[in-house]
């Protein structure tokens, strides 16, 4: 646990004296959403299903940057490396890469939802604990596996494109689940229907996160 | 310097009968390419040991798997009496390592660097702990400095500081003079002198034979995978040494 709060530490009070991340993260997602509205016709016939979509293409948009960018901060001195070498299990090393990248997304989501909200014009159905699980569930499931994926692909000349090409194919059965549940949140839907989504997103955060715990020591080790 | 609880330090393990290396049928392979080819080694505790080498003898990559940085493709490592693979997180405690390249963040400052691998190796050290590690390394100027505002020799003096926090029982070194200037080399030399007569054990991957001379006992030469030479080293012994190990890197050119 030492090391895990060390490295998670030292990720968010870094972010909050550079306050790079999350604004990169931010900017970059407020863009597609806007871009995404304006092409689309602001309000469309069914802004809760579009809202929904948008939302979460713009965070997974906005997520890969954030995780090359994470990454790019251990690559640059390799200090990657300097946290490999810290005596525990590595699985503390990746859970805390992992937080960290969880916080910075939420922190982005936190500005962008509202946003959304507004732009596609979707309605207030109170249904704010259940929109509170998906965001959360989702980012899980994304940071989950894409933290594993940029520790992979840092370590490459092709990060950068390297890093969506593993991730979204791979993130897709998430995505699902995360933009049907905030649809149905946003259509009023009857709670139970979001629940199912929820519950589904829930699976897959606990295979997605348990699968990169196992597999994070052997993917970094030479 | 601090507390550090848990792992073997330099002279304080009670596993001091143990060999700090031990090394048995190593080979490591980078997918169809052999890189180290049946590596038997036993590095006793105290002592410091120069391994010499052309490019591409497989030098760093025998640093890497000591550090449990890479996975042997068969054989048993074992770090201080742990298995470098079954107890990665103890042979890890044992270890502290220098790269050529710092391993700092640059936008951290200088004590921030050293107050964070401090604690990630279960040190806790204050302020005055911090500033006394890094006056060491004539660094305490400079605590609460950016460490990407230092220079290169100054940056590569924080890794030292980094490296041995704590006192490992065993300091594996990779190319440890590399962009050093005069000063800075004579402050390892003096670090490293400090945490031999503590009883630390160092393993020292160098081109430069004369540095890794001075600092060494014994001095092995890997060549191609294997190690082909390992002799006790002495003051007068350098210069019949460096002839050998020339004559060798010749053939390897021809």
């Amino acid at each position: 646990m030492r090391v895990f709060w060390a490295i998670l530490w030292k990720d968010i009070r870094y972010e909050l004296r550079r306050r790079e991340l999350v604004a990169i993260m931010t900017v970059f997602a407020l863009l597609v959403v806007v871009i995404f509205a304006f092409a689309t016709g602001i309000r469309s016939d069914s802004p809760a299903s579009m809202a929904a979509a948008v939302l979460w293409v713009a965070t997974s948009f906005a997520g890969t940057l954030g995780l090359n960018r994470s990454l790019a901060l251990e690559r640059d001195e390799q200090c990657l490396k300097a946290l490999l070498m810290s005596p525990a299990d590595r699985s503390w090393v990746f859970l805390a890469k992992a937080t960290g990248n969880l916080v910075f997304l939420l922190a982005a989501q936190v500005i962008l939802t509202p946003l959304v909200i507004v732009l596609f014009g979707v309605e207030d159905t109170g249904q704010w604990l259940l929109l509170g699980a998906t965001l959360l569930l989702g980012a899980t499931g994304f940071v989950g596996v894409g933290t594993l994926f940029a520790t992979m692909a840092t370590g490459t000349r092709m990060r950068d494109w390297l890093l969506p090409i593993l991730l979204f194919p791979v993130e897709v059965p998430v995505l699902i689940a995360a933009v049907k549940a905030t649809a149905n949140v946003f259509s009023a839907a009857p709670p139970g229907e979001s629940t199912i989504w929820i519950a589904i997103l829930a699976a897959f955060d606990l295979i997605f996160v348990s699968m990169s715990i196992l597999s994070f020591g052997f993917a970094v080790e030479e | 310097m601090g507390r550090a609880q848990e792992f073997p330090r330099a002279k304080a393990t009670p596993r001091d009968a143990e060999p700090a290396v031990e090394i048995r049928e190593l080979v490591k392979h980078y997918g169809a390419t052999p890189v180290l080819r049946g590596i038997n080694l036993t590095i006793a505790a105290g002592t410091s040991v120069a391994l010499f080498g052309a490019n591409g003898a497989g030098k760093s990559t025998l640093l890497n798997l000591i550090a449990t940085l890479a996975r042997p493709t068969s054989g048993t490592i074992r770090v201080c009496g742990f298995d470098s693979v079954d107890d990665g997180p103890r042979a890890r405690g044992c270890a502290g390592m220098l790269s050529h390249a710092p391993w700092v963040y640059d936008r951290m400052s200088v004590r921030d660097n050293i107050r964070f691998f401090a604690k990630l190796r279960g040190i806790h050290l204050d302020d005055a702990e911090i500033l006394d590690a890094l006056a060491e390394m004539d660094l305490d100027h400079v605590a609460d400095d950016d460490a990407g505002t230092l220079s290169r020799g100054m940056k590569q003096r924080l890794g030292i500081v980094r490296a041995f926090l704590g006192t490992p029982a065993l300091l594996l070194m990779d190319e440890p003079f590399t962009g050093l200037d005069r000063k800075s080399a004579d402050l390892l030399c003096d670090q490293i002198g400090r945490f031999r007569q503590a009883g630390g054990t160092i393993l020292t991957v160098t081109h430069a034979i004369s540095e890794g001379w001075r600092i060494a006992d014994r001095a092995l030469v890997l060549h191609r995978g294997r190690l082909v030479q390992d002799v006790p080293v002495s003051p007068d012994g350098l210069e019949s040494f460096a002839a050998q190990y020339d004559d060798r890197m010749r053939g390897e050119d021809n």
